[in-house]
């Protein structure tokens, strides 16, 4: 089955870059904490200050 | 070979460092008889058998009176005086067995565990994802059936060789490293099969590649590591999961203080403030140090204390605990406890303590397992040897077999995942545990006795009336009462504290057990206490008919006031049950629990309590010394608990065989209780029991099945019938069973008490 | 160094429009072809019109036009506000729109001519192939460029989806569609036979796996806890079913290739490795799900949470289907069969459109600075309309494949075929009706979303838009 000459050789460079990026992601701390992630990134609210009629919007949403 | 601990400075450079002073202060606590405790934390742990060998390292130094592991936290109590030796003589022993050792600050056991959770995940990522990579491509060799071409035979040989050794020297390393170190200690631990199996067949395989023909056995080997690693994994979080409520604990005080001198307000290291100062706490802000409430009312968080995470409302006078939120308005209070003498401060002593204790039933599973292990490398060899001379060209594989599927890593495991899972939901639920031996005694104790006050009553009592009996007035009776009850510690006493006057001062003051307090005010002796107490110091006979006309049958108690010859005044205290008393007791004797009540108070008011609550056997007008007969009879029948509030009874909680003290008494430092129920809920009790027997039962599941599951297995592989690469499943798969039925523990949901009308 | 205090929501609102756009153009050509093949009359004997060259028309309008649409806009669209930072370059979002504006109309173009590679989801010819590789490095430079500026350390999970996305497709394109050119619109790919026909499916279903899910379970991992408002049930499992996902994919390919030539244990492999598939999919579609947990009115409340929730049911069933279909034993009844494009399409309508189509409607408000659409009665009526069309068109193809894979392989006691081909064809005629039917329902579900999006875009309020960037260190 020739087509195996390339996509198990292939397969094994896609394998190398995931383990790498899952290295590199645990070295970053990314995996730290599991539980903040979730529900940090819902504060930014849509309608918190919605501006006023003067313009276009200036107010960046609550929270960091 | 990286151990947990290399990077941490002074170690290898100089334990000389630990012994100065200040240096100590941080990590060393003195004890009352010269010794002194300290807690360290442990690094290169790697099993049971490490710890057992530390252990026996480190003992017989001089003056070394305690020196426990545990090996959940790797973390050891070491108990030791140290005009005998010095404390860097004690860390240059640990570091010659071989191991690492720095002085435990909450800080470091994060920044410890950390790192171990992300090497752990490391490991666990390259073993997971090229174990399935393995796997697809050894799928396809199953499936071949001499269809594949030769070319494409060695391209997923080759293939299988290239993840697999990937996979073997960056997280089968891991086990390879441990079994050396266990070796070179003389020790069979479970990794030693391991780390042989992994290392027989990874070289097998790679060589029968290189020939080009031949038996590989890959996927096992791969599968092998990324399930154990599983395992290992969740007992990891586990064990981080266990710790964490009480990592919260220690990061609970504050750094800083705002000290109020004379009008202006100074800012300072909470570490500075001694008893006496006044301290302000900012809304928002963490109180600094235990206190007496200065300000008129205050609203606290307690949450980090109890767990209850309703605000609580406190008047003047009362206890403010170092660690508590001010959830209201700026208050002040004045410092009484500062520093490690903080009810914070016992607590987590408390937890520490239990922390390094390990129970009796993990040592000997530990010892067992390493018969264990001789007893399948004994069998591996003979099997080999034997099938060599029936059959050479199946002896390998067979011999593989046999040493993959009965390695004990199960029966390893099988009883710490339990007892940190069960440790940690205790935790959670507020009960903290404070002995390694409090789980088993939870579980055995089949009958539970109560102190009144403070345990079944709230300890709040307030006055419902008084009554005066000769030329004084109320209030008169209360500044008096309240001068003699000033020092008491009796929960009686605070009925009286708003009424206490600063002209009124008691001399003299003598506190009788389980009867009352005398003493002088202004040159007159008083006495105030029970009926007994009073009336032949007042002069009467002990006269019912004095007395008794003021008789409660509601449920309160009763104190009189005398001077010489006459009585003064009659208070009547009620303290109201606990909400979940009566639905606790009944949760109890529903589950076939015993419940008695045994207390110092008037029998009539203990019989009516006994009654609202239906508890079968009550005892009231004890003194110290008939309760604990009362316990001993108890004991006679079986096991007996005691739930107190480790104040009066002291005696009595040392005597019995579960101790659990509520979390309102007194000086928790100085507690010899085996739990103390930090939120003051009782209906925790009868849910923790029930965790408890969990707890049991699970690890005697995990025992029955990891010894079945060798019986079993050996005599499967022995004859030739499992193939390596199912050994590896089934092995890892019972380790894996054994952690996840442990971690049953944590979802342990806890039962509503009965609805009980108030 | 400016401090950049806005997002780029131009070339989000630009793919978002044009989602909805090419949304109806394609499902309009499937209308088309599923009546041509009901009514082979309907083909004109023209061959600009003939199924053949429409129905690739379809296939890629459908996947590349109106998924890929939908895809490239939310992605930027995620990125940059869960990394709290704007796209690494506006000119280079400009080439990315343009770029796969210009890929889409020279498919449209291209197709009714006849200039097709035959490889399936693959047609287009080398040069498109070659503006499609310029559009996806650009863009990947945008998204992986957007990510290192990011100002919030941890990348939210989506953003992993949306990554591996990109870079596993790039992967795919470039090895199968390696051809030689021997014209400008005419070239033959490097692979022959069944060499070939592996690495044709290697790509397919990998694309399935990586285009029509990862990426769009990006878009799910954003959309639906945002549209309800709560966080995703366990951000853990969320990770950990990624990197399963990432780990086991890559063979599942041969499962479209059972009883052909190609090697029976390479079939064999494929089989197994769906099967195990099931898990980690499975993973994904509980964790989305159970977000809801405890807040269940909200899907009687909310019509668009509902197009989000209901996708991920079909995505539950479609994952649960394929692994069946791979069994050979299945498949050698499904094979060539009409259950296959009722599979794909319960994936692709189920799945890929609803989930679209929730996202479009929570999202397009927002890049106008509007709370919601413009009609919410008008969602929830194009719901009911796109639940029944999916529902009628997978069922009668259910049936249709079905009874086909019966008849083939029906013989007699002599050994002789019962049926002739035409019979069953025959046969399957009244289904085609039906499906048909269900697929009108869905366009005309299209139309009204069009024509709801349209109003809503037309009420915009540009002083609302909230695209500032958090400045707060």
């Amino acid at each position: 089955m020739n087509s195996l000459y390339l996509l198990i050789p292939l397969g094994l460079i896609q394998v190398a870059g995931a383990i790498w990026i899952f290295i590199w992601a645990i070295n970053r701390g990314q995996y730290e904490d599991l539980d903040g992630p979730g529900t940090e990134f819902l504060r930014d609210e849509w309608d918190a200050n919605l501006p006023g009629p003067t313009g276009r919007a200036t107010n960046p949403p609550e929270g960091d | 070979m990286n151990s947990v601990v290399t990077d941490i400075a002074g170690i290898k450079t100089g334990t000389r460092f630990y012994d100065r002073q200040d240096i100590q202060r941080n990590f060393v606590h003195p004890l009352t008889n010269g010794s002194a405790e300290a807690t360290l934390l442990l690094g290169s742990i790697r099993c049971g058998g490490c710890v057992n060998k530390l252990q026996k390292a480190i003992r017989p130094l001089p003056g070394v009176d305690r020196f426990d592991i545990n090996y959940t936290t790797h973390r050891a109590r070491l108990v030791w005086d140290a005009a005998l030796t010095p404390i860097s003589a004690i860390f240059d022993a640990i570091q010659e067995s071989g191991f690492d050792a720095q002085p435990f600050t909450p800080g470091a056991r994060e920044q410890a565990l950390k790192k171990e959770n992300r090497q752990a995940l490391r490991r666990l990522g390259i073993a997971g994802i090229g174990s399935m990579q393995v796997m697809m491509l050894a799928a396809g060799g199953y499936f071949a059936d001499g269809q594949m071409s030769l070319g494409v035979e060695q391209l997923l040989r080759w293939s299988s060789l290239l993840v697999t050794s990937v996979i073997v020297f960056f997280a089968g390393q891991h086990f390879i490293a441990n079994a050396v170190t266990a070796l070179r200690g003389r020790r069979l631990s479970m990794d030693v099969p391991v780390a042989l199996a992994i290392t027989a067949a990874y070289l097998a395989s790679a060589f029968n590649t290189l020939a080009g023909h031949g038996e590989t056995y890959f996927e096992s080997v791969s599968m092998f590591i990324f399930f154990l690693l599983t395992g290992r994994y969740l007992e990891l979080r586990a064990r981080m999961r266990a710790g964490r409520h009480v990592d919260n604990l220690a990061r609970a005080v504050p750094q800083m203080a705002h000290r109020v001198n004379d009008g202006s307000v100074e800012t300072l290291r909470a570490e500075e403030l001694v008893h006496g100062d006044r301290v302000l706490v900012k809304p928002g802000e963490t109180i600094p140090a235990d206190g007496e409430l200065l300000s008129s009312m205050a609203f606290i968080d307690e949450s980090m204390l109890t767990g209850e995470s309703l605000t609580v409302e406190r008047q003047t006078g009362q206890l403010l605990y170092a660690g508590t939120v001010n959830g209201g308005d700026p208050l002040e209070i004045t410092v009484t406890r500062c520093g490690d003498n903080t009810r914070l401060s016992a607590i987590r002593q408390l937890a520490q303590r239990a922390e390094t204790a390990r129970p009796a039933v993990t040592t000997i599973t530990d010892r067992i397992a390493g018969y264990f292990v001789a007893g399948v490398l004994l069998a591996t060899t003979l099997i080999g040897i034997g099938w060599y001379l029936i059959d050479p060209a199946r002896a390998f594989d067979i011999a593989l077999a046999t040493l993959v599927v009965s390695c004990p890593c199960a029966l390893s495991l099988a009883t710490p995942a339990a007892l940190t899972a069960a440790t940690g939901r205790l935790s959670e639920m507020g009960l903290l545990i404070s002995s390694g031996e409090t789980l088993e005694k939870l579980a055995r104790v089949r009958q539970l006795l109560f102190d009144k006050t403070g345990t079944l009553t709230q300890g709040e009592p307030k006055i419902s009336q008084t009554i005066p009996l000769a030329n004084l007035d109320e209030q008169q009776c209360h500044q008096i009462a309240a001068a003699l009850e000033r020092s008491s510690a009796h929960p009686l006493a605070k009925a009286f504290m708003d009424f206490a006057t600063p002209e009124l001062i008691a001399t003299e003051v003598k506190s009788v057990a389980g009867s009352g307090i005398s003493g002088m005010v202004n040159g007159t002796e008083y006495r105030i206490g029970n009926a007994l107490f009073v009336t032949d110091f007042a002069g009467l006979a002990a006269d019912a008919a004095q007395t008794s006309r003021f008789s409660t049958n509601r449920g309160t108690t009763p104190l009189w006031l005398a001077r010489p010859g006459a009585l003064l005044g009659f208070f009547e205290l009620e303290d109201s049950l606990r909400e979940d008393a009566a639905g606790t007791v009944n949760q109890l004797q529903q589950s076939g629990v015993k419940t008695g009540l045994l207390s110092g108070d008037d029998s009539e008011l203990v019989a009516n309590i006994a009654g609202q609550l239906e508890i079968t056997e009550a005892l009231g007008n004890l003194q110290p010394e008939q309760k604990l007969d009362a316990l001993h009879r108890w004991q006679q029948n079986g096991p007996t608990g005691m739930v107190g509030d480790g104040m009066n009874d002291a005696a009595i909680l040392a005597g019995a065989d579960l101790a659990i003290a509520m979390g309102n008494g007194a000086d928790l430092s100085k507690l010899q209780a085996d739990a103390v129920l930090l939120n003051n809920r009782l209906s925790v009790l009868p849910n923790a029991m029930v965790l408890a027997h969990r707890c049991q039962s699970i690890m005697h599941q995990n025992l029955t099945w990891a010894l079945l599951y060798n019986a079993i297995a050996l005599p499967l592989a022995a004859t030739g019938m499992i193939r390596p690469w199912m050994a590896a499943l089934g092995m890892s798969a019972s380790s894996l069973l054994v952690v996840l039925n442990a971690l049953r523990l944590n979802r342990n949901r806890a039962q509503k008490p009965a609805e009980v009308n108030p | 160094m400016v401090t950049e205090t806005t997002y780029n929501y131009r070339v989000v609102r630009q793919f978002a429009v044009m989602t909805i756009v090419w949304g109806v153009v394609s499902m309009l050509v499937g209308v088309i072809i599923a009546a041509q093949l009901a009514w082979p009359a309907l083909n004109f004997d023209l061959p600009w019109v003939h199924f053949g060259r429409l129905r690739p028309l379809h296939t890629n309008a459908a996947i590349f036009a109106f998924g890929g649409c939908a895809l490239f806009g939310t992605s930027l669209y995620v990125v940059q506000r869960t990394c709290q930072a704007r796209l690494l370059s506006d000119q280079l979002a400009g080439v990315v729109f343009w770029g796969w504006q210009a890929v889409i109309v020279l498919a449209a173009v291209t197709f009714p001519l006849g200039f097709n590679s035959s490889k399936e989801y693959a047609e287009l010819e080398w040069p498109i192939d070659v503006l499609i590789t310029v559009v996806w490095v650009s863009y990947a430079a945008l998204f992986f460029g957007t990510i290192m500026k990011r100002k919030v350390q941890h990348i939210y999970v989506a953003n992993w989806f949306y990554g591996a996305f990109i870079l596993t497709v790039a992967v795919l394109h470039l090895v199968n569609s390696a051809a030689i050119p021997v014209s400008f619109w005419k070239s033959y790919s490097v692979y022959a036979g069944t060499t070939d026909a592996m690495i044709q499916w290697w790509y397919a279903h990998n694309a399935v796996g990586f285009y029509l899910t990862a990426g769009f379970l990006g878009i799910m991992y954003y959309f639906i806890p945002k549209q309800a408002g709560r966080p995703i049930f366990s951000y853990r499992l969320s990770v950990v079913h990624f990197w399963a996902l990432i780990s086991i994919y890559m063979w599942a390919g041969p499962h479209h290739l059972h009883y052909t030539a190609l090697p029976d244990w390479i079939q064999s492999v494929g089989m197994v490795f769906s099967l195990i598939l099931l898990a980690p999919s499975w993973g994904g579609m509980i964790n989305g799900i159970m977000t809801l947990s405890g807040a269940w009115s909200k899907l009687r409340t909310d019509p668009v949470l509902r197009f989000m929730i209901v996708s991920l049911s079909f995505y539950g069933m479609s994952t649960f289907e394929g692994p069946m279909m791979s069994i050979k034993t299945v498949n050698a009844l499904s094979h060539y069969t009409d259950w296959t494009v009722g599979h794909v399409h319960s994936g692709a309508l189920g799945w890929v459109a609803l989930v679209s189509m929730g996202a479009m409607y929570s999202l397009i408000p927002n890049l106008y600075g509007l709370k919601e659409v413009y009609s919410k009665t008008l969602v929830e009526v194009h719901f009911w309309i796109a639940t029944i069309g999916i529902v009628l068109y997978i069922a009668s193809m259910w049936i249709a494949g079905v009874m086909q894979g019966l008849m083939w392989r029906a013989v007699n006691d002599d050994g002789t075929l019962t049926y002739s081909f035409i019979e069953s064809v025959e046969k399957t005629f009244p289904f085609y009706v039906i499906r048909l039917a269900g697929g009108l329902l869905f366009f005309i579900g299209m139309l009204i979303m069009a024509w709801n999006i349209w109003r809503t875009i037309a009420s915009a309020q540009p002083s609302r838009v909230q695209d500032a960037i958090p400045q707060s260190a």
